[in-house]
């Protein structure tokens, strides 16, 4: 642990030194082009996060001390945190716009980052997705996002498995909706499955109040291996899931599912050959602007798949070399990114359209978001 | 904008959609058309088959001497043991196809395992009143069923090779016997859908457009790509890290694989010979880059001289800084092997591996 120590000072100096550029914000003309995303990114030997317009164009950029995941997004106070990359040991919480210093997050002794977490509607609450490795279980850690608060660690909520990785708020403002993949991890061996023959992999959902698990649900015998990992908000405000397979590679089970509280998961294979592209693996789910088509990918299978979200169908797939994050495009369809530095504008039916070329020494991360 | 903000939004070309869409296949070589048939009968059939063999000939000696339990036997159960480790070593990089099916891998090799799951379980089994037959281990958990399991009960302290003929000897012997006979039927499963013609070797070795597992040469090498890449990095990262510690004197043997049988080290070594092995039975061509082929074998020659040269137990060679340093060496060398695969050996057969592909999250 000392070395992870040493290098969150040095990483604490760069916050310090050279994070933000506000001042090159105004010189770029006051009100942001909204709306505003969020990506992150390795960028020659540099980690960070960065805020982005609509055409990929760097409003914000903040240095990460390690590899970033995903995001909890304030939007209506301006604000986001970016979470390492499981095993996370940082968070970063910034504004949007750039105004005060970015702050760094610990998680507590004992615990870290999976890469994924939400604010609460009323800002006062960050809860962050979280390894309690110790006792291997997954917890949702929950720290004080009001004013003043400074993201101190408030306490956990159990969420109800192991290897909790992307929790979404739903619609009613307070039950959050947990994937745990079922996959217990040790940051002694990094991302290594320690219980592969043991899977339980769910769906929990937990009240934000109070901590109460008040459903869980999971997938039918025989698909144990089937990690539940990524989630996204349909119109209706049912979940949709993005998995990944764990078992042999010929299995090819499907992997995007939707819930409907009080009901079974359904789960929809779409056609044998975009079934087969997606290479057992789902990195990212988004729903679009309208929240009716979703939108999976596959950086394994460089294929990105979108469904109907009513009726489930499979409305086609864009061609994408390591695509991996998703975000809706205020137009209709989705803004995609890659990880050779790609980023550009597909959806059902729409052919992918670039706007930032593939690029040497970048790499877009995992996920993209949208504000 | 700002100083990181150097990204030039570009004219929506044809160019550049067809740029994206032959990425990764420009200036590609050609992996051997046979690949997959080189590999199988060349290194996987006969790695399987050996694996197979070694824990069928350790537990007809664990039987023999279980019921009579002299030193000279005890000398061939060591041996025997150690014979399985090393031949497990030649396969476990193989994380592909069978050995991820019906939980195989972890059935023969439960570990790493830092909550010490295995541990309780099989001394719970021990002090139950009787041992699992070989055909109940099958259905118990998958923790007390392979090598790190049979390596408590042979090697710890007052275990069955310290204390034979002791109190609980017939039973925890009975045992042991037992998971033997389970490696060697799980390893048998592997030497089956492994061997020319197996119900899996069929797929690999003969790739076809219409083939349900792989549809191309380029697939096949992918996967092998893939085991080489990993199996090198879990060396690194998982084994070799961890026991690594800042040095000497925070170095942690215990968390070594096979501590307690002496065998981190011969295994690490029969690893090293058996990859070097799987990477020789492909006879990749790189053509003019005749370079790649040269340095990735050249690095896994040096790892191999490094574990050659390291004798006795992990914990002596981790407290001397000779041997630290050594296995630190081994660590970088492994890195380095794992950047030639990555970086050159996969483009040059046409594998490209994404940054998102290549470490999913």
């Amino acid at each position: 642990m000392r070395s992870m120590e040493i290098d969150r000072r040095a990483f604490l100096r760069l916050l310090a030194a050279c994070g933000l550029a506000p001042a090159a914000l105004a010189r770029a003309g006051g009100a942001p082009d909204l709306p505003l995303y969020l990506a992150a990114r390795k960028r020659g030997d540099r980690y960070e996060a960065a805020v982005l317009d609509a055409r990929g164009t760097d409003r914000l950029v903040v240095p990460m001390p390690a590899r970033g995941h995903s995001f909890a997004i304030d939007p209506a106070r301006g604000r986001a945190v970016v979470f390492g990359r499981q095993a996370g040991f940082f968070a970063v919480a910034f504004e949007l716009a750039g105004g005060a210093p970015p702050q760094a997050l610990r998680p507590a002794e004992g615990r870290h980052f999976f890469g994924h977490g939400v604010y609460t509607p009323d800002g006062r609450i960050l809860a962050a997705t979280e390894n309690d490795y110790g006792a291997g279980r997954g917890v949702l850690g929950l720290y004080d996002a009001s004013p003043g608060g400074g993201y101190r660690r408030l306490g956990e909520f159990d969420c109800g498995g192991i290897g909790p990785h992307e929790v979404v708020l739903l619609r009613d403002g307070r039950t959050l909706c947990v994937a745990n993949g079922g996959i217990l991890t040790h940051p002694d061996y990094g991302k290594l499955e320690l219980n592969l023959d043991a899977m339980q992999p769910s769906l929990a959902y937990v009240d934000a109040h109070s901590g109460e698990l008040v459903e869980r649900v999971q997938l039918p015998a025989g698909l144990e291996r089937l990690s539940i990992r990524h989630l996204a908000l349909d119109a209706s405000g049912s979940v949709w899931f993005g998995c990944q397979y764990t078992g042999p590679a010929g299995d090819l089970p499907a992997l995007v599912g939707r819930h409907r509280r009080g009901r079974a998961p359904e789960l929809f294979a779409g056609p044998a050959d975009t079934l087969r592209g997606m290479r057992n693996y789902v990195g990212s789910v988004a729903a679009d602007a309208a929240g009716a088509v979703i939108a999976t990918s596959s950086p394994v299978g460089g294929q990105v798949a979108y469904w109907d979200a009513q009726s489930g169908r499979c409305l086609g797939t864009t061609a994408l070399f390591d695509g991996c994050g998703v975000a809706p495009h205020r137009a209709g369809g989705f803004l995609l990114n890659s990880g050779r530095g790609a980023l550009g504008h597909a959806g059902p039916g729409m052919p992918f359209r670039g706007m930032l070329e593939a690029s040497p020494g970048l790499a877009w991360d995992n996920h993209f978001r949208r504000v | 904008m700002h100083e990181y903000g150097s990204i030039k939004p570009i004219r929506r070309t044809l160019a550049a959609l067809l740029a994206w869409a032959v990425a990764g296949l420009a200036g590609a070589a050609q992996p051997p058309a046979d690949l997959g048939k080189r590999l199988v009968e060349g290194y996987i059939a006969p790695a399987t088959r050996a694996l197979a063999d070694s824990g069928r000939q350790l537990a007809d000696t664990l039987q023999g001497w279980c019921a009579r339990p002299d030193e000279a036997g005890a000398g061939r159960v060591r041996q025997g043991y150690a014979q399985v480790v090393r031949a497990w070593a030649g396969v476990e990089f193989l994380r592909f196809g069978p050995l991820v099916e019906s939980n195989r891998y972890e059935r023969i090799f439960f570990w790493p395992d830092p909550r010490g799951i295995a541990l309780r379980q099989v001394q719970a089994l021990l002090a139950a009143p009787a041992a699992p037959t070989a055909g109940e281990l099958a259905s118990r958990s998958v923790a007390v069923q392979g090598l790190p399991a049979l390596e408590y009960v042979l090697y710890r302290d007052g275990g069955l090779l310290a204390a034979p003929g002791g109190e609980g000897f017939a039973s925890g012997c009975a045992y042991a016997a037992a998971v033997a006979a389970n490696v060697a039927r799980v390893g048998g499963e592997l030497a089956d859908a492994w061997a020319p013609g197996g119900a899996y070797a069929r797929h690999f070795a003969r790739p076809a457009p219409g083939d349900a597992l792989y549809r191309s040469t380029q697939e096949v090498a992918a996967e092998a790509v893939k085991a080489l890449s990993t199996g090198l990095q879990y060396a690194r990262d998982v084994k070799l890290l961890p026991v690594l510690g800042s040095g000497p004197d925070a170095a942690q043997p215990r968390r070594a694989p096979f501590w307690r049988s002496g065998q981190t080290v011969p295994s690490m070594l029969a690893w090293t010979q058996g990859l070097q092995a799987f990477y020789r039975a492909g006879g990749y061509d790189y053509g003019e880059d005749a370079w790649i082929g040269e340095n990735l074998t050249g690095e896994l020659q040096r790892l191999e001289a490094v574990f050659a040269a390291l004798p006795g137990p992990v914990e002596e060679t981790l407290a001397s800084p000779d041997g630290h340093r050594s296995l630190t060496l081994a660590t970088l060398l492994l890195k380095n092997a794992k950047a030639l695969v990555d970086q050159d050996m996969a483009p040059a057969l046409g594998v490209a591996i994404g940054f998102n592909a290549l470490d999913g999250d």
